[in-house]
């Protein structure tokens, strides 16, 4: 299975989807109630605001899905179910594990790196043209650019890609692999996370992991195992996410969208635009039964939207339907991509447990269209996007291969 | 609640649109910064206006907040403290 790479194909058929810019999303309005496959009741919510007080009223927690009297989530759990993650800790532990890793992820901290993410960005512009057209973007700039900008960040000079990507889709899995799969992938991840501590308490260096440990023994109440969730935990998310995103927004931006193309090489400002309209308006992941938006749990009685939700219940906060809400945004990439947006998106979340890799994402994703469309104008997808070979079965999807030619 | 002699009264600014309501300022700085009902911190009683002592939790705030929404300002001269410009 390991060297297979990818879900492609796995459990879901080979139909064609729609490409992620064309999903449809739910109508905004009150709060209502559906279910998750485990049969667990579920409040959807996906007005603007409405989401934006759900991830951000403290009645509202990630530990109590959690909790011993909670309901089942997930028909199989995958990392994100991890009680030992910092997705899944709230108030002030929450605080004492992000702030570990937070200094590393300001605005401020994260513009240090910019000169280097823009160099691995040019020298695989380089290697592209030099393989010649036409060329898979996907294998050669999408996911290897933030593969390659995690790995310094946090050190991972051997990281094998292969074991990466292995691990990362099984961490993400929904109907892809079973839950043995995923079972065994995990312990192998967890094993990799455990032993790159190892290796950074006996020889500290520059990296992410000696100085979240510095933080984390400074600090003395954070346990092990979180450690472990948290390390690989940011290499998931520190490049599957970003990956995901940069082929999407790719797979817009070289067919549908190809209009805008010589204006992203301008400048880096009108990139930079671009790429919010698209973190806004391109999601992660379809928006299925599985995963029908960021969860919470209420502790108490709250009332959203004018919706009283009782204590104890599940609630679905659909970032991307709030994104579409026509109340605050337009929704319309071809007439506004270069447009500032109307209001906060909430692509990447808001509250306690908004993305810690916000900035780095936005850094990584406009240097790479930016630099890409200087270098290579004429560049195009090869085949209609009827014919994009998805990954499937995950929380997010994105081509898992995709031909361009220039 | 000035601080010892010679040590500057600072006020702390939020940039509200900013602000995504990580909440991480008002569990640090409690005595400074709080949350309002709509989920974005606010500075708190003279943090606001008059000027008191910078306080650990408070520069931690200001120095942690994941989307620099935050800002120290001098409460006599107005200058900006941290972050830096």
């Amino acid at each position: 299975m390991s060297t297979e790479n990818s879900a492609t194909g796995a459990g879901t058929g080979t139909a064609p989807l729609p490409p992620m810019h064309c999903l449809r999303h739910l109508e905004p309005g009150p709060p209502r109630l559906a279910a998750l496959p485990t049969g667990t009741p579920v409040w959807l919510v996906s007005r603007h605001a409405d989401v934006r007080q759900v991830l951000t009223d403290p009645r509202l927690g990630r530990a109590p899905l959690y909790a011993p009297d909670a309901p089942p989530l997930m028909v199989t759990p995958n990392i994100l179910d991890d009680p030992q993650s910092m997705l899944n800790i709230d108030g002030t532990e929450h605080q004492r594990l992000r702030r570990t890793v937070q200094r590393a992820f300001t605005p401020r901290a994260i513009a240090r790196w910019k000169p280097w993410v823009a160099s691995v960005v040019e020298s695989l512009i380089d290697e592209l043209i030099d393989r010649g057209s036409p060329a898979d973007i996907v294998a050669a700039y999408s996911r290897p650019l933030p593969v390659a900008v995690i790995s310094r960040l946090m050190g991972l000079d051997n990281l094998d890609s292969k074991r990466l990507a292995h691990w990362s889709d099984h961490a993400l899995s929904t109907t892809a692999f079973s839950a043995e799969a995923i079972g065994t992938a995990m312990t192998e991840f967890a094993a990799f996370g455990a032993e790159v501590i190892a290796e950074r308490r006996a020889d500290p260096g520059e990296d992410l992991v000696s100085s979240l440990l510095a933080a984390a023994a400074e600090d003395g109440s954070i346990t092990e195992g979180q450690l472990v969730a948290l390390v690989i935990g940011l290499v998931v998310a520190g490049h599957e996410t970003t990956m995901t995103s940069l082929g999407n927004a790719l797979v817009y931006l070289l067919q549908d969208g190809r209009d805008a193309w010589q204006r992203l090489a301008s400048d880096e400002a009108s990139a930079a635009a671009a790429t919010e309209q698209i973190l806004r308006a391109v999601p992660l992941g379809d928006v299925t039964e599985h995963m029908p938006g960021l969860l919470r749990r209420t502790v108490e009685d709250v009332e959203i939207g004018g919706v009283v939700i009782p204590a104890g219940s599940v609630v679905a906060a659909d970032t991307g339907a709030a994104n579409q809400d026509p109340e605050v945004f337009t929704g319309d990439l071809r007439t506004e991509l270069f447009s500032p947006l109307a209001a906060p998106m909430l692509t990447f979340g808001a509250g306690p447990h908004h993305c810690l890799g916000a900035w780095l994402a936005r850094m990584e994703l406009e240097l790479a269209l930016h630099r890409l469309a200087r270098r290579l104008p004429a560049l195009r997808m090869a085949d209609p996007v009827e014919d994009v070979d998805w990954r499937r079965g995950l929380l997010t999807r994105s081509p898992d291969s995709l031909r361009v030619i220039w | 609640m000035t601080g010892s002699s010679g040590a500057e009264a600072v006020v702390v600014r939020v940039d509200r649109d900013r602000c995504i309501g990580s909440g991480m300022c008002a569990l640090s700085a409690p005595e400074s910064l709080a949350l309002d009902a709509d989920g974005r911190a606010r500075p708190v009683d003279r943090y606001a206006d008059g000027g008191a002592e910078l306080t650990d939790g408070l520069a931690e705030a200001v120095e942690y907040c994941p989307v620099e929404a935050l800002a120290l300002h001098s409460a006599h001269g107005g200058y900006r403290i941290a972050p830096a410009e």
